[in-house]
């Protein structure tokens, strides 16, 4: 019997169903209003005066002509910031604005508040900034050298981290083959199609409220504690439909929040401030550009014996996030495979450029772009098939990572790998497309990637959820938690587990958007937590209103509440389906009961650690795993690639909404297709050539190829019904397994990022195959 | 024309005839989120690059960044707040939301008026059809995959009840 | 400097806006205005360059809504295009699509549906773009336009017509009004080839080509590329070297390398010119074997 209840209360209702977005129909029709749709009486337009040098000193700034302009309320500088003039972020080294020297062009130096943006746009023309020019130093390269000048700390190297196991050296002697190369990626940027915007409106009491496009809230209202100087109890941060963020609008809302805060502070008005395109691509964080230097060893069966990497972040003119980008990059750097030799070095170095920050991958792809190509390179020397190589040293349960981490559960690694060769008939094409001559030729190409969810040791702190929970007496349900919407369908997720956990109709539940007065902080909207971090807060939550629920309806059903079953907004005794009652009966009773109908729910994340000394450690309480294959046909006359097919399997531990987390990897695939591709930034002594959509390329819908997705459900016991995170491994194999099957394709390898079609022309050319 | 040159024009919008005293300088697009709180139309770009301000000028597809108001004298914009009772529009607003074609929602209502003028222009498009009337409403989060797919089964769908 | 032409999402100039109904009216405004006038004749040029400062008129002149600007005509021989006459328009004209396919093709490679749908012919030519799509096709047809100012009228071949990166030989009082296409001889062959980043992109290269055989001996031969030279070109010398010859790969091969000799690309932002120099040979070996498919086809159609 007691066999027989757990399986029933395992029946899935609404978890593991493609459940329609909550959001949906708003965004259709047009009525989603997201920050600059918002507007207050008396509401004023913000402008930031930016710099145009990549290193200077700043003699005088001049601001007289500018606030006599008509119209301006408010011109400000650094010694206007009522608080700290600091964005907090992991380090403070960033002030809000700069006072006696630029350090990138773009960074911000002055504000204007006026009342039409015009009005601010010309205010900003009557700015006179004195500068005096210094050498900047914008490669990474220069800025290691002993001679370049010190932009950062004694050394220009922001942070570095180390990963030590057993001893390659012997590691290599035992290997009978090994391969060195040199990697190089480029920047990417984020393109959210909504650019960054916040809007700050004074209240009461000192108090404000910033209303913004974000990921994070409590990370806003931190920062907007800090440079106006009100304490965080005034500060509310509240996130307004938000157009997409893929991880940048995770620290840059801070000091976008901090401009517009400090003059609504100074000014007592509401105040708006809307990037441009242009501005937000020269200013805010991007994907760092990368150096890897990656040395494989193996056995000729195949067996990795060593494997020693060198990975160099250009961080840019701050540290922003670079700390925790280069960390995990450091931990994931030898990819999801068994090794018993490995000596991981990274470093982030500082040039006078653009802060570069989160981007979805944080730190990853660039590692897997190279631990992926010497996967394939290793297949090639020892005369492998891809997937063989990777299946006999891929990591299963019971296995040790880099780290020294015992996987104890939850590994679905192998089996999307597998599948993914199957459902692409891996087999029969990489043997067709090998045949193929003529000037368009097609290759197929393998990626496969582990991802630690959530933010793991290094981000311990901040590694917790919370949520609140009411029901009200009609049987429909409130959820207040704090994690954002930023597209991927964490709301609807949210409701799910919400509705599932209750056993209420999901149509009956309503989740809020975050709101820091509402909820304790929750840490940021990243690392692919948005699921498993508040889903558990809120199974907790509604745990506890579902307990108080059944003591009244084992009563009133005339039972014990062991035997009750919560389910599709009705409530009965297990051994008498059919004869329960509704949801809202039984919460109308307990109204009138007075039984306290709402519930705070609680999460802290599993156990992590991490050795400095050598990397080892458990950084992350579980991980992701995905395997993407794509198919390519190249035109080997110019270079151009057309990316025909993906086929991704990912292990994400159950997947609570198959229809978005499909989205989430159909968008990670493409924005991965642009990263292989076509997505170049391009900078010239500091400067950004190509600021703007017309000369920074992402795909559009004429290059999206059929897609093909499918999970593999490896639960993780500690997730909301088994349940990992997803956001982020939906781009980490794209742009490896592309590149990949250009080289299956055409020969020979490229080893930078973007393969433009220029560069695979070069290549194509330099091997003489086609000459 | 007056001596300030702003420009009074008339043009009727969502089906209305309105009335406004436009300066030469705003785009159609200022005229109608700043002025007229029509707000369906989003700024993404600025230059006609990302799509998100598309409307319907006489029923074609533009970038409403890239028109001058005054430019409108005398012609028809829709937006999606017009659109609501329109066929085009509820076939598709059924097969976005059943498909999950949205995620942010910021390119959303661009894709939809660039959807409609395709689908009352081609009945029964074809994939290819579909990519190209979209070629330039950029997307970031979905991948185009589910937009694609939502376009043709609505195409479909009329082409049912037809 | 960068940062200074940033685009601000507004048009931060002011200025006066005139939107004539006749050719006439148009001509008296630039006879009066001259340099201080620009033309909207599509926008999706003129306004970027205004939001980002590049330029700051002190008045626009819409010209499209002069009706007597808006036409396609098929005058025996020849088809005339008014120069108001949106992208669109030409991609939807079957006039154009049976009577010169390679402005079809190339009219549809123009951008994204939006700017074809505020896009004009004139604009596009008169923006002098080295990249434009338009032009190259218009080339090898032999096209000329027409250009009006209050003192008279006077009639360019297209080949003249660009003297520069966003320069032509319009005066400032000049209107484009009209873009005169001659109707290629029965049996010609014609393409249009265009390799850019991504489909919405500005081309890295382009080409158009126009050939007409008598038996396998090539009698008519005309080729033009864009985005490898400061104004989209006619490539006179390649063309010698198959007119007059057999069409043999040979001579393609030989064509090939005098158009890469021919073509003065620069190094900019979309692409190398070394990488240009190279594609641009793949671009006119591909161009001149399709027109030449297309001359077979129509002998077999015919």
């Amino acid at each position: 019997m007691e066999k027989e209840i757990v399986t029933l209360k395992e029946k899935l209702n609404v978890v593991g169903k493609p459940k329609r977005r909550v959001d949906a129909k708003e965004k259709v029709i047009g009525k989603a209003l997201y920050v600059d749709d918002l507007r207050f009486p008396g509401m004023l337009y913000g402008k930031v005066k930016r710099s145009i040098y990549p290193r200077a000193r700043i003699r005088v700034i001049d601001t007289s002509k500018a606030k006599a302009l008509k119209g301006v309320v408010a011109v400000l500088t650094a010694k206007d910031i009522p608080g700290k003039n600091m964005v907090p972020i992991i380090v403070e080294d960033m002030p809000l604005l700069a006072e006696r020297e630029v350090r990138y062009i773009g960074e911000a130096l002055a504000l204007v508040a006026a009342s039409s943006k015009r009005t601010a746009e010309e205010a900003l023309k009557l700015i006179k900034v004195d500068y005096e020019p210094l050498t900047p130093v914008t490669s990474p390269i220069d800025a290691l050298k002993n001679t370049s000048p010190k932009i950062y700390g004694e050394n220009n190297i922001v942070i570095s981290y180390k990963l030590r196991k057993g001893d390659v050296e012997s590691g290599f002697r035992e290997a009978d083959v090994i391969i060195e190369r040199e990697y190089r990626t480029g920047y990417q940027e984020h393109v959210y199609l909504e650019p960054q915007g916040i809007i700050a409106v004074p209240g009461p009491n000192g108090s404000m409220v910033i209303y913004g496009s974000l990921q994070c809230p409590h990370y806003v209202q931190k920062a907007v504690s800090y440079v106006t100087g009100i304490g965080m109890n005034k500060v509310r941060v509240v996130q307004v439909e938000t157009g997409g963020g893929f991880g940048g609008k995770e620290d840059v809302p801070s000091w976008v929040a901090g401009y517009t805060a400090v003059l609504a502070y100074r000014t007592n008005k509401p105040v708006k401030l809307i990037y441009d395109r242009e501005e937000d691509i020269l200013s805010t964080s991007k994907r760092h550009p990368a150096i890897i230097k990656y040395r494989t060893g193996a056995k000729k069966t195949g067996e990795l014996t060593a494997v020693e990497v060198k990975y160099i972040l250009d961080a840019g003119a701050y540290a922003t996030l670079s700390i925790p980008v280069l960390w995990r990059g450091t931990v994931h750097a030898v990819g999801p495979y068994k090794c018993p030799n490995i000596k991981v070095d990274s470093l982030a170095v500082a040039t006078n450029k653009v802060p570069c920050g989160a981007f979805r991958g944080f730190g990853t792809p660039q590692v897997i772009f190279a631990h992926e190509s010497q996967m394939d390179l290793l297949a090639e020397e020892i005369g492998m098939d891809p997937i063989d190589l990777r299946l006999k040293n891929a990591l299963e349960e019971g296995d040790q990572t880099a780290t020294g981490q015992v996987l104890r559960e939850s590994v679905g690694l192998k089996e999307t790998i597998r599948r993914a060769a199957e459902l692409s008939n891996w087999h029969r094409k990489r043997r067709e497309y090998s045949l193929l001559k003529g000037v368009k030729r097609r290759g197929i190409g393998i990626s496969t990637v582990f991802y630690g969810v959530s933010l793991g040791a290094a981000g311990k702190h901040l590694d917790k959820a919370a949520s609140l929970v009411h029901v009200f007496p009609d049987g429909s349900v409130v959820v207040f938690q704090s994690l954002t919407e930023i597209g991927q369908g964490q709301r609807t997720v949210i409701a799910q587990i919400a509705s599932e956990s209750l056993g209420v109709k999901f149509e009956d539940v309503y989740v809020q958007q975050a709101d820091t007065s509402i909820v304790p902080d929750s840490g940021p909207t990243v690392a692919s937590r948005g699921t498993l971090m508040p889903g558990m807060a809120v199974i907790d939550a509604c745990k506890r209103i579902k307990k108080r629920l059944a003591a009244v309806a084992a009563e009133m059903l005339n039972t014990t509440p062991e035997n009750l079953v919560f389910e599709n907004g009705e409530v009965y005794n297990v051994y008498k389906p059919g004869k329960g009652m509704l949801f809202k009966e039984v919460v109308k009773e307990a109204y009138n009961r007075r039984v306290n109908l709402g519930a705070e729910g609680w999460f802290e994340a599993p156990f992590t650690s991490f050795n400095p000394e050598t990397g080892q450690g458990e950084p992350y309480f579980v991980y992701s795993y995905a395997t993407h294959i794509a198919e390519v046909e190249v035109d080997v006359e110019t270079g151009k690639v057309d990316v025909l097919k993906v086929t991704a399997v990912h292990d994400s531990g159950k997947i609570i909404n198959p229809a978005t987390a499909s989205g989430q990897v159909e968008g990670g695939i493409l924005q991965g297709l642009g990263y292989a591709l076509m997505e170049e930034l391009q900078e010239k002594d500091g400067y950004i050539l190509n600021p703007n959509l017309t000369d920074y390329l992402i795909p559009t819908s004429m290059d999206a190829p059929e897609i093909e997705v499918s999970f593999v459900e490896a639960r993780y016991s500690k997730g909301p019904f088994g349940a990992k995170g997803i956001g982020e491994p939906s781009i980490m194999p794209t742009a490896a397994a592309i590149l990949n099957a250009v080289s299956h394709a055409i020969g020979v390898r490229v080893f930078s990022l973007p393969a433009t079609p220029e560069k695979i022309y070069w290549t194509i050319k330099g091997s003489g195959r086609y000459t | 024309m007056n001596e300030t040159g702003n420009l009074k024009i008339k043009f009727t919008l969502n089906g209305k005839p309105i009335e406004y005293m436009v300066k030469p300088n705003w785009t159609l697009l200022d005229l109608l989120r700043k002025e007229l709180s029509v707000l369906s139309p989003k700024e993404g770009c600025s230059r006609g690059d990302c799509g998100a301000c598309t409307v319907l000028l006489n029923g074609k597809p533009v970038n409403s960044c890239l028109v001058l108001a005054p430019q409108i004298d005398g012609k028809e914009i829709v937006t999606v707040e017009g659109l609501i009772e329109d066929k085009e529009f509820k076939a598709l607003k059924e097969t976005f939301i059943e498909k999950g074609a949205v995620q942010c929602g910021f390119c959303t209502p661009g894709i939809i008026v660039s959807a409609v003028a395709l689908l009352r222009e081609k009945g029964n498009p074809t994939v290819q059809d579909i990519e190209e009337a979209l070629e330039g409403n950029l997307c970031r989060c979905t991948g185009y995959i589910r937009i694609i797919e939502a376009v043709k089964q609505a195409a479909e769908k009329l082409q049912k009840t037809s | 400097m960068y940062i200074n032409r940033v685009n601000t999402k507004i048009l931060p100039v002011e200025f006066k806006y005139f939107a004539p109904k006749t050719v006439s009216e148009a001509a008296s405004i630039l006879n009066r205005y001259g340099e201080e006038v620009r033309i909207l004749a599509g926008g999706t040029d003129l306004l970027v360059k205004v939001k980002q400062r590049l330029i700051e008129p002190k008045y626009i002149l819409n010209v499209k809504g002069i009706e007597e600007l808006r036409f396609i005509e098929d005058r025996s021989g020849e088809i005339g295009v008014g120069a108001a006459t949106k992208l669109s328009e030409l991609v939807g004209s079957e006039i154009i699509k049976e009577k010169l396919p390679v402005l079809h093709e190339a009219a549809e490679a123009v951008g994204s549906v939006q700017i074809r749908n505020m896009g004009t012919i004139g604009g596009n030519l008169c923006n002098a773009s080295p990249a434009s799509d338009l032009a190259p096709p218009l080339l090898v047809l032999n096209t000329s336009v027409k250009a009006y100012s209050s003192s008279g009228e006077r009639v360019i071949p297209l080949e003249k017509f660009f003297l520069g990166p966003g320069e032509t030989v319009l005066k400032p009082d000049e209107l484009l009004v009209e873009i005169k296409i001659p109707c290629p001889p029965e049996g010609t062959g014609m393409s249009f080839l265009k390799v850019a980043r991504t489909s919405m992109d500005l081309a890295k290269a382009n080409v158009a080509v126009a050939i007409k055989l008598d038996g396998n001996t090539v009698k008519l031969c005309r080729i033009a590329m864009g985005s490898v030279a400061p104004t989209p070109i006619r490539l006179f010398q390649t063309e010698k070297i198959l007119l007059g010859s057999e069409f043999t790969d040979g001579k393609i091969e030989r064509a090939v390398q005098t158009a890469s000799e021919e073509i003065k690309p620069i190094t900019d932002i979309r692409s190398t010119a070394e990488y240009r120099r190279e594609v641009s040979k793949v671009l006119v070996r591909r161009a001149l074997k399709k027109a030449y498919e297309r001359v077979k086809e129509g002998e077999i159609n015919g």
